[in-house]
């Protein structure tokens, strides 16, 4: 018996090498990527691709935190100082969302009025990827406290409007301007005793109760075996972390950062390792007493998009380009 | 080309496969060798592996060194499954321990091969569809890609940049950071 033909020698194995390269590429080092995308059109088109992106995840799992953002001073509008009409008039349009990479600020239209007659007690927003993290499209959450009833928006940058209003009535609760939660398709808010879920579905809204009343600041927190939770820091330095069952992929990065006056520092959840990675507050030109006693938000990045490289890739068509041996 | 042997000589060499370069060398290797490759793999379980298996896409010389590798990792992965099921102590976790070590200086010592050879390596390992060797050399280019600049990366690797200026000059634009 003759021996059967060898199986088909791939076409293009350059690129299928490079691919395999380029995935290899650490997961920490995006400027390591970015570079090779410079090399040519092929590669700009492949490390831009949808199937390179979600092979690089694939193979490298859980993407690390590739940095974050803190803000040194919380702005914080006095409105009682000010002249009352002009902070009426800011409060027409309170939302700017801020592009870290390119710096772009894009304001966000008013409040739905019908509602949102006045100024809310208290109020707190989520910044989300709408659907498949990669076209750019965001979905925004405000959640105001006004009076005895809460309501809650979402914003889409795709339709460009705020949707109806969800509203939960005879509600007395604070709605911390802390960081959010987002695990599965849905949104968690910190209301100081309880937690608020707004399913980004249905745009339900429920309250998840704690088991028991935090006396200290408590900050939300997700974990990578799909769990939602909180963490608090008590009088004695001892840090507590609780968490529950949500069933779905959660935005964490594994870790959890702590500040101090010595510096800021991560734990990561799974290992206990610290590791520091800011400047004491010290540092920061304010009062002893506002450094110390200020919050501080921390928002953590694990990916970003580029549509320079996005543009490339989208002028060369399948097959085309050119690429050397 | 083909090898038509007698009855005993193929019940002799039930678990030996042939492999053949494409400069016509054969390698007799075991069944347990030949299956880290999945291409090979599926040859054996759709039974066309009589007469021996033609890789015209491998020469002799890159054909002897990826047998090589699959030789050392084909004990690993015997070695592997036999702790699992029958010891657990620690003199064994010791003795484990020290074959994966081994076999990291292996790995290591393999990689101290030229560009083209580990480009042939690459090339090998995807057409026969071996994972740990294509992980193992493509890390290693990986690694002396990754610092590099783009000109830097094109000239190893004689790329045309066919990119516009001004396509180039959009991209750095936006990610200014990676070349601080």
């Amino acid at each position: 018996m003759a021996p059967p033909p060898p199986p088909r020698r791939p076409p293009d194995l350059m690129e299928e090498i490079f691919e395999e390269v380029l995935l290899r590429f650490p997961p920490d080092d995006p400027a390591s990527l970015v570079r090779a995308a410079l090399v040519s059109k092929r590669w700009c088109r492949l490390i831009a691709g949808g199937r390179f992106r979600r092979r690089f995840r694939e193979l490298h799992r859980a993407p690390p935190m590739l940095g974050f953002i803190c803000n040194v001073f919380m702005k914080v509008r006095n409105v009682g100082r000010q002249h009352k009409a002009r902070a009426w008039e800011d409060w027409l349009h309170p939302f700017v969302v801020w592009d870290p990479v390119t710096g772009e600020e894009l304001q966000l239209p008013s409040l739905p009025m019908a509602r949102c007659r006045s100024f809310p007690v208290s109020f707190n927003a989520a910044v989300l990827c709408a659907g498949g993290h990669l076209d750019g499209h965001f979905l925004v959450v405000f959640v105001g406290m006004y009076n005895d009833e809460m309501v809650a928006y979402e914003y889409s940058s795709e339709a460009g409007a705020w949707s109806e209003p969800t509203i939960l009535q005879h509600l007395h609760e604070y709605v911390d301007l802390g960081p959010t939660a987002v695990m599965g398709n849905a949104v968690y808010f910190e209301l100081g005793t309880r937690i608020l879920k707004f399913d980004l579905g249905t745009r339900e809204t429920s309250l998840i109760d704690m088991p028991f009343t935090p006396l200290e600041r408590i900050i939300l927190v997700t974990t990578d075996e799909g769990r939602l939770g909180f963490t608090m820091v008590d009088y004695n330095c001892k840090l507590y972390l609780w968490s529950m069952e949500v069933v779905g992929p959660g935005d964490d990065v594994g870790a959890i950062f702590v500040g101090t006056k010595d510096g800021f520092y991560t734990i990561d959840l799974k290992s206990n390792q610290t590791k520091k990675v800011g400047r004491g507050l010290a540092c920061m030109k304010n009062s002893n007493e506002d450094i110390f006693y200020g919050r501080k938000y921390v928002v953590p990045y694990t990916s970003f998009l580029f549509p320079a490289l996005e543009a490339v890739s989208a002028t060369v068509g399948p097959g085309a380009g050119a690429s050397g041996a | 080309m083909a090898s038509a042997g007698s009855g005993d000589e193929k019940a002799a060499a039930a678990a030996m496969i042939t492999l053949i370069s494409s400069d016509n060398e054969k390698f007799e290797v075991t069944e347990a060798t030949a299956t880290l490759s999945q291409t090979i793999r599926h040859m054996i379980e759709d039974g066309c592996t009589d007469g021996g298996v033609p890789l015209p896409n491998v020469t002799s010389k890159i054909l002897a060194r990826v047998i090589e590798y699959c030789k050392k990792h084909a004990t690993a992965a015997a070695g592997e499954e036999g702790s699992s099921s029958s010891f657990s102590d620690a003199a064994f976790l010791e003795v484990d321990r020290a074959f994966l070590e081994e076999l990291e200086e292996f790995d290591d010592a393999f990689l101290e091969v030229d560009r083209a050879t580990l480009f042939d390596l690459i090339l090998a390992a995807n057409y026969l569809d071996i994972k740990g060797l294509l992980n193992l050399t493509c890390q290693k280019v990986a690694d002396s890609v990754k610092g590099k600049t783009p000109e830097q990366i094109r000239e190893m690797y004689n790329i045309v940049n066919d990119l516009t200026p001004e396509e180039e000059a959009e991209i750095r634009r936006e990610t200014q950071w990676a070349f601080e």
